[in-house]
């Protein structure tokens, strides 16, 4: 695993360093230190990563629109915070988890342990996605989404009206923050609970999710029980 | 009490038009008993000067005796002398009723007098004496009944004996009069119970405005107005006694000196009232010049003069008051309004005791103003109350909160892993602040001394934090001056935050330079320039993060210097800055407290 740790105090930054080598040990391929939210954005500019652990208060900034921005890319994040207040606001915007400071190896694992798990998110509060656009970040709220279709590494996200925009999150770190509404019912698509209307058989055991609107979905073989037993 | 006068007045006339022979009297008790003439007054009388001892007797005659009108102007002549003679015959029409007996009514027989009636001791005011050492002064005024039997209808004498060793100088005519005994003393009585009502009045005002001055706000101005509603007491209860009470003559003598003393007073306390409840420049001038003033009147015996001065004045301190925009100005012109007319009213006899109506209503004004005042700075009181709490919060909040008590613990945890002696060190300056902390929490100024300390204390807790050398330096501070707490410890903490994300190394310095009007402390800092990252616009959040600790050293400052310090925050070549100026020259009569 790649982590970024952005955190402006020294000493907390070499701790969180400290247990996620305990932790992690071999899975983890590199781990760097950034102080300021420049130094941040530049390393992520020219590296790849897979998990950013974000202070959400660095040098008197608001982590806020940090956050927005991160969480518009592929990588997850984990907020690691004083301020247990903010946590509310951090998952609605997305972030994989919410780690109170002083930081215990038990709960660091646990947040790690969430990153691997491929379950989706249950009790997920993810309220709005965040889409890098040329001209700045904009907000989606999740309710806008009638379904996510995978190509390749980003997601096509399909809004209620009609429209599309593209994400640089994959189906599967999607699936991991958005709340249990979102269902996966194929490799390529996580659809909306609430627009799904009900099933169409192509006989052999191959269906389609027909949605509100008339459109179809693939459903695979392996997830229609699951998905049949879910549909409202 | 108009129809009195007028009737009285028109019947003297009456009888001087038409010359009949004065000394003589017709006593109707049934015109008596409808009100239009309660009494009668007795002004013209046989006069004798000397003494007799038969003067008495109705045998004698007094055809040839000299004639006194107790209104004219050269009565006082006649008075003037050690002892006189009145006479006066006296027709009752019809025998009054057993219930309803006549009264004889009189004043100022001084200094003591015997009262004859057909030729029998009525009445004996003190003890008529050949010598001054023999005499005793009797009642200035009395109401002596005429028994029943006595008042049958037919002509009756009436002599006076009088007798003057003690002030054969008097001013002032007795007055005499015959009347129904119970009107006259209902008389009396009404004017007992209004001056007893107006002295309930202002001593009430006396005794909330003293409490007022005692436990409230020690402003001269509320202890002048309480001497000031004290003086109308005195002087309406004196008014009253030498008006209707029965006082001997020389208490008589003493109360009126005291009443006219009273008058000048009164008015010389309102002026003072007014001078400093309007905070007029030259406060100690105005009140000496208004004081000798009052002297020389005093001297020279201008009461009436005095009193309209003093009016006057009081008018022209309200009206500069109100275009100086003083608070309670209107009032004041409002009641000193109700004054001037209560008093012509009063003066003009229309209404009874209208001098101290008059007062009533400016004491009513004033003390509406005052109370009104007093409201309102209780609730500024209360505000400041809870302003200091609210502070008192912050700053103990400021101690315990999040960001800073996790990082630090998070930060000793690695220490202590890391480096246990740097930990140690650390738990030091972190006890340290806190105990710096609590120390000052409930203060409202500290010496500059210990926040100073706590300075340090948070420097060397953020210097471990930080992996930075924090410094602080001094320039021109003794140690003992008293400073807000932890102003300088909130502007060093925001320096901290907001400038040095990348240095090795950090430099405060505060300095303290005197100026004109006051003092001035400077923090500088060298930390970075907060130069708003565009691409996460986080300016506005910046300045408002840098704004809550502001905010908290703004408060404090209102709060120990209250519109007295202004407070710059800004960028400097190579570093931040923020300069504080007390403008208060008693900061350093604070700083000796």
């Amino acid at each position: 695993m790649r982590i970024i740790v952005v955190e402006d105090e020294p000493l907390v930054a070499q701790r969180i360093v400290r247990l996620s080598k305990q932790i992690l040990r071999s899975d983890l391929v590199s781990i760097s230190i950034q102080s300021t939210l420049e130094g941040a954005i530049n390393y992520l500019q020219e590296h790849c990563i897979d998990l950013l652990l974000l202070d959400l208060n660095l040098n008197g900034k608001d982590g806020f629109e940090v956050l927005k921005q991160a969480v518009a890319q592929a990588f997850h994040t984990v907020i690691i915070s004083a301020n247990t207040d903010k946590a509310v606001a951090a998952f609605e915007f997305g972030v994989l988890d919410f780690v109170s400071k002083p930081v215990t190896v038990k709960r660091l694992q646990t947040a790690f342990e969430r990153y691997h798990s491929s379950e989706t998110g249950a009790a997920r509060s993810t309220k709005y996605l965040s889409i890098r656009k040329p001209q700045g970040l904009t907000l989606i709220d999740v309710e806008d989404i009638r379904y996510i279709q995978g190509s390749g590494i980003y997601a096509e996200i399909h809004l209620q009206k009609g429209e599309s925009e593209l994400h640089d999150k994959s189906l599967n770190v999607l699936e991991s923050i958005l709340p249990a509404s979102f269902i996966r019912i194929h490799r390529s698509f996580i659809v909306n609970l609430r627009d799904a209307s009900h099933f169409r058989s192509h006989g052999g055991s191959k269906y389609d999710l027909v949605l509100h609107n008339a459109e179809t979905l693939p459903v695979s073989r392996t997830r229609y029980k699951y998905i049949k037993h879910r549909l409202p | 009490m108009i129809k009195y006068v007028i009737s009285v007045l028109c019947l003297t006339l009456l009888l001087s038009l038409s010359g009949i022979a004065a000394q003589q009297i017709e006593v109707d008790v049934d015109e008596l008993q409808t009100a239009e003439k309660p009494f009668l007054w007795l002004n013209l009388w046989h006069y004798h000067k000397g003494d007799q001892p038969n003067w008495s007797s109705t045998v004698v005659d007094d055809t040839q005796w000299g004639s006194l009108n107790l209104e004219d102007k050269n009565a006082v002549d006649a008075i003037q002398h050690t002892g006189y003679w009145l006479r006066q015959y006296i027709t009752i029409g019809e025998s009054p009723p057993k219930h309803s007996p006549l009264a004889l009514y009189y004043t100022n027989l001084r200094s003591a007098s015997e009262l004859y009636w057909d030729g029998e001791l009525l009445y004996r005011s003190g003890k008529i004496g050949l010598t001054l050492q023999q005499e005793q002064p009797g009642n200035v005024r009395s109401i002596v009944h005429i028994p029943t039997h006595l008042a049958r209808a037919g002509e009756h004498l009436l002599a006076i004996r009088v007798s003057n060793h003690h002030d054969v100088t008097a001013q002032d005519p007795p007055s005499i009069a015959i009347g129904l005994y119970d009107d006259l003393l209902t008389h009396r009585y009404q004017a007992k119970s209004a001056a007893s009502f107006i002295v309930g009045i202002f001593l009430t005002a006396v005794l909330f405005i003293s409490l007022f001055f005692v436990g409230f706000n020690r402003k001269p101005a509320y202890l002048l107005f309480s001497l000031f509603c004290l003086v109308q007491t005195v002087k309406v209860s004196l008014v009253y006694l030498t008006s209707y009470g029965e006082l001997t003559f020389p208490v008589y003598d003493l109360a009126i000196a005291a009443m006219h003393l009273s008058v000048y007073l009164g008015g010389l306390l309102l002026v003072a009232f007014l001078l400093d409840n309007f905070a007029i420049p030259n406060l100690r001038y105005w009140v000496l010049g208004c004081a000798a003033v009052t002297l020389v009147f005093f001297l020279l015996q201008l009461r009436v003069l005095h009193i309209a001065l003093s009016i006057a004045l009081a008018f022209g301190l309200s009206i500069y008051a109100l275009t100086h925009k003083r608070k309670g100005a209107l009032l004041s012109i409002i009641g000193l309004i109700g004054y001037s007319l209560f008093s012509v009213l009063g003066n003009l006899k229309i209404i009874n005791f209208g001098y101290f109506v008059g007062i009533i209503f400016f004491v009513v004004c004033m003390a509406f103003s005052l109370g009104s005042r007093m409201v309102q700075q209780t609730r500024q009181h209360q505000e400041a109350i809870l302003r200091s709490a609210r502070l008192e919060n912050e700053l103990l909040k400021k101690h315990i909160q999040p960001h800073f008590i996790m990082n630090s613990l998070m930060s000793l945890q690695e220490l202590l892993e890391d480096n246990p002696q740097q930990a140690s060190d650390f738990i030091e300056a972190l006890a340290e602040e806190f105990r710096g902390f609590s120390q000052m929490a409930g203060e409202k100024r500290i010496a500059i001394g210990d926040e100073l300390a706590l300075c340090e204390a948070h420097l060397s807790i953020m210097s471990h934090r930080k992996r930075t050398k924090f410094t602080l330096e001094t320039e021109g501070i003794v140690g003992d001056e008293r400073i807000p707490p932890a102003i300088f410890h909130t502007l060093i903490e925001n320096g901290i935050t907001h400038g040095y994300s990348q240095q090795q190394q950090g430099r405060f310095l505060l300095s303290k330079t005197a100026t004109n009007s006051g003092v001035r402390y400077q923090l500088f800092n060298d930390g970075e320039i907060a130069v708003p990252v565009t691409s996460v616009s986080t300016a506005t959040q910046n300045e408002s993060d840098r704004g809550t600790g502001l905010k908290y050293v703004e408060s404090r400052l209102q709060e120990s210097y209250p519109d007295a310090w202004t407070l710059k925050s800004h960028a400097v070549d190579n570093g931040w800055s923020v300069t504080i100026e007390i403008h208060d020259n008693r900061v350093s009569e604070r700083k000796a407290s």
